[in-house]
C-alpha cells in the first residue's frame, strides 16, 4: 500500500515506512539511542529527498528519544547539569547546522556532504562494533576494564564546576565545544547524533557510564527539537507524516527491542547491527563510484 | 461503450450546434486530480470526435518551471556534481499522443514551431553558454525528466474508433508538479490545422496531503513547534503505555 508524503511529494510503501520505524525502535529499546543513524541513509536510498529524510528524522528523534529519556529520567540516571551544558551547546550548533544546511544546499554540495558524511560514520561505527563484538566473545570483562578515567589537558581548562552525578570535576569548555559539534552534525544529518555523543562522554569526557545514556538523551531530544523547528522554519523540509510513521512504526520497535535484549546475548545484536551498518556504508559508498542514474540533476525552484 | 456513444452524440451535437464547422471537439470527464494522502498516480482518459479524417495530435504540457540543473561528472573516482545552470520555461510535464508516428506526418517546420516531440521541446535561459554546450544540457534534462516519469520518450497511441471518435489514456506519476496543465489537440491535413482543442488539467493538493503542505510552507516555524508538540505528546504517551503495560 503506497501513502503519498505531502512535504517529500512522492509515494511511499506504508509498510516500508513502518518496518523502518520498527527498526529505529528495536535500536532504542536495545540500546536507548534514536536510530537516526540508520534510519535518514535507508529514507535517502530509498528515494525520499535527502532534505526532507534529515528534516522529518529529526522530528522523528524527538518522540523517540524522549520515550527513552523519561525512562532514564525516573530512574534518576541523568546529569542534569551536565545535560544542561550539553543543551546549551547543542541548541546553538544545531541552529548554525540548519544554516549551514541550507547554504550547501543552495550551492548544490549537500547530498554530497552528507554521503560522505554518513560513508565516514557509518564505516568508524559498523567496523567499531563488528570489532567490539568479536573482542567481546572471547572476553566478557568489559566493565572491569572500565578504570577511573584519565585526565586529559582539556579538563582542567577555566570554569571547572562539579558534576556529582557523571563523578567528574572538570571544565565546562570540552562538553560545551562537543555538544556544539554534535549539534552541528545533528542538524546536516538528521540524526540524534548519541552514537557519537555517547563514546565521546565516555572515553573524552571519563563520565560515570549509569549516566552516560540518559544526559546524552536529554542533549539528543533537546537537539532534535531545535533541529526539527528550525528545519521546519528555514528550509521546509519537515514532514509530518512521515514521521509520524516511523514513531508509529516505533512503539512496536521498543517493545520487541526491549524483548530481544533479555533474549539474545549483546554481542551477538552488536554483531548483526555492525554488519548493518556496514553494508550500508558499503551501499553509499559504492553510489559515488557508479555511474548515477541521472547525470544531470534537477531541482525545482519555486 | 454505451457511455461513449452518448458522449459522441453529446459532442458531434456541440460540433455542428454551438462552435459551427469545427471539425474536432475533446474534452475529459472528470479534469481534476486531487494529490491526497492516498495518492499514487492516475491515468486519465481524454476523448473527443472529428469530422474529417486527418493525423492527430495530443500534447500534454505541464505547468512550465525555473528549474536549477547540476551536471554530475567524474572526478578522479567519484560522481561529483561539477557546474549548475539555471533553465526557465521547462515543462514540468510533457506526452504527445499520435494517431500515427510523428516522422510519417512529414511536418517538420510545423512541428518544431509548436513544440510538438521531445526533439523540438524548448527551453529558455543558460543562454550565456555556447550552443553545442547549452544542447547538451538541454538533452540532458530531458534525459532525466524521461527517468523521473515526467516525459515519455514514446508517444502515445490515439485510438480511433469508427472513424470519428477518438481516445487517448494520460497517465501521471505520484511525483506530478501541481498546477495547470495544458491539453491541446491538434487536426492535421495536408500541412495545416483544420481542427483543434484545448482543454486543461488541475493538479492540486487536497485534503489532509494540502493541510499538512500549505501549513509547512505558509507557517514553517508554527508548524515546526507544532510538529514538535505531537511528537513528545507521542513519545510521552508511548512511555506511558509501556509503563502501565510492564507494571
Amino acid at each position: 500500500m503506497e501513502i503519498y508524503l505531502p512535504i517529500a511529494e512522492t509515494s511511499q510503501n506504508l509498510f516500508f515506512l513502518l518496518t523502518i520505524g520498527f527498526l529505529a525502535g528495536i535500536l532504542s529499546g536495545m540500546f536507548g539511542v534514536g536510530g537516526g543513524f540508520l534510519t535518514t541513509p535507508i529514507l535517502i536510498v530509498s528515494g525520499i529527498p535527502p532534505a526532507v529524510a534529515v528534516g522529518s528524522e529529526a522530528n522523528h528523534i524527538v518522540g523517540s528519544s524522549l520515550t527513552g529519556f523519561l525512562n532514564y529520567f525516573r530512574r534518576k540516571y541523568v546529569d542534569i547539569r551536565m545535560g544542561s551544558i550539553m543543551i546549551f551547546g547543542g541548541g546553538i550548533g544545531s541552529v548554525l547546522g540548519v544554516y549551514l544546511f541550507k547554504y550547501l544546499s543552495l550551492i548544490g554540495r549537500l547530498e554530497e556532504v552528507i554521503a560522505v558524511a554518513y560513508i565516514f560514520f557509518l564505516g568508524i561505527l559498523g567496523i567499531y562494533m563488528l570489532y567490539e563484538s568479536l573482542k567481546t566473545k572471547k572476553n566478557k570483562a568489559l566493565g572491569n576494564l572500565m578504570k577511573l578515567h584519565d585526565h586529559g589537558w582539556f579538563h582542567g581548562l577555566p570554569f571547572r564546576i562539579k558534576f556529582r552525578r557523571s563523578k567528574l570535576y572538570i571544565s565546562i569548555i570540552p562538553p560545551f565545544v562537543i555538544s556544539f559539534f554534535i549539534g552541528i552534525l545533528a542538524s546536516i544529518l538528521g540524526v540524534g547524533g548519541g552514537f557519537i555523543l555517547v563514546p565521546a562522554m565516555i572515553y573524552v569526557l571519563g563520565m560515570s557510564t549509569q549516566v552516560v545514556i540518559g544526559t546524552s538523551l536529554m542533549q539528543v531530544l533537546f537537539v532534535s527539537i531545535v533541529s526539527t523547528i528550525m528545519h521546519a522554519h528555514v528550509n521546509q523540509t519537515v514532514d509530518v507524516i512521515l514521521s509520524g510513521l516511523l514513531l508509529f512504526g516505533g512503539v512496536f520497535g521498543v517493545q520487541a527491542g526491549a524483548f530481544l535484549v533479555q533474549k539474545i546475548s549483546g554481542e551477538v545484536i552488536r554483531m548483526l547491527l555492525g554488519i548493518l551498518i556496514f553494508s550500508l556504508c558499503v551501499f553509499l559508498f559504492s553510489k559515488l563510484l557508479v555511474n548515477p542514474n541521472l547525470v544531470y540533476v534537477l531541482e525545482f525552484l519555486r | 461503450m454505451k457511455l461513449f456513444i452518448i458522449i459522441f452524440l453529446y459532442l458531434s451535437f456541440f460540433c455542428n450546434s454551438c462552435y459551427g464547422k469545427q471539425n474536432l471537439i475533446a474534452g475529459f470527464l472528470d479534469n481534476n486530480i486531487n494529490i491526497d494522502v492516498g495518492f499514487t498516480g492516475k491515468k486519465l482518459s481524454y476523448f473527443g470526435a472529428i469530422d474529417i479524417q486527418g493525423d492527430l495530435v495530443i500534447i500534454v504540457t505541464g505547468p512550465r518551471k525555473k528549474i536549477k540543473v547540476f551536471k554530475k561528472e567524474k572526478k578522479i573516482w567519484f560522481w561529483l556534481n561539477s557546474s549548475s545552470r539555471i533553465f526557465v520555461d521547462v515543462p514540468s510535464y510533457y506526452f504527445v499522443a499520435t494517431s500515427r508516428p510523428l516522422n510519417q506526418m512529414k511536418n517538420d517546420s510545423f512541428l518544431k514551431i509548436n513544440q510538438i516531440g521531445l526533439e523540438n521541446l524548448r527551453f529558455e535561459g543558460a543562454e550565456e553558454i555556447e550552443e553545442i554546450e547549452r544542447a547538451k544540457w538541454r538533452n540532458g534534462i530531458i534525459d532525466s525528466m524521461k527517468k523521473m516519469g515526467n516525459y515519455f520518450s514514446k508517444n502515445g497511441n490515439i485510438d480511433i474508433i469508427d472513424e470519428h471518435l477518438f481516445k487517448t489514456e494520460i497517465s501521471f506519476s505520484s511525483d506530478i508538479a501541481e498546477g495547470v496543465y495544458i491539453v491541446d489537440s491538434l487536426l492535421l491535413k495536408n500541412d495545416s490545422v483544420i481542427g483543434s482543442n484545448r482543454s486543461f488539467i488541475n493538479v492540486s493538493k487536497s485534503g489532509l496531503g494540502e493541510k499538512v503542505y500549505l501549513f509547512a510552507t505558509e507557517k514553517g516555524l508554527l508548524y515546526g513547534i507544532f510538529a514538535v508538540i505531537a511528537a513528545m505528546l507521542f513519545g510521552f504517551s508511548v512511555n506511558e503505555a509501556i509503563r502501565k503495560i510492564n507494571a
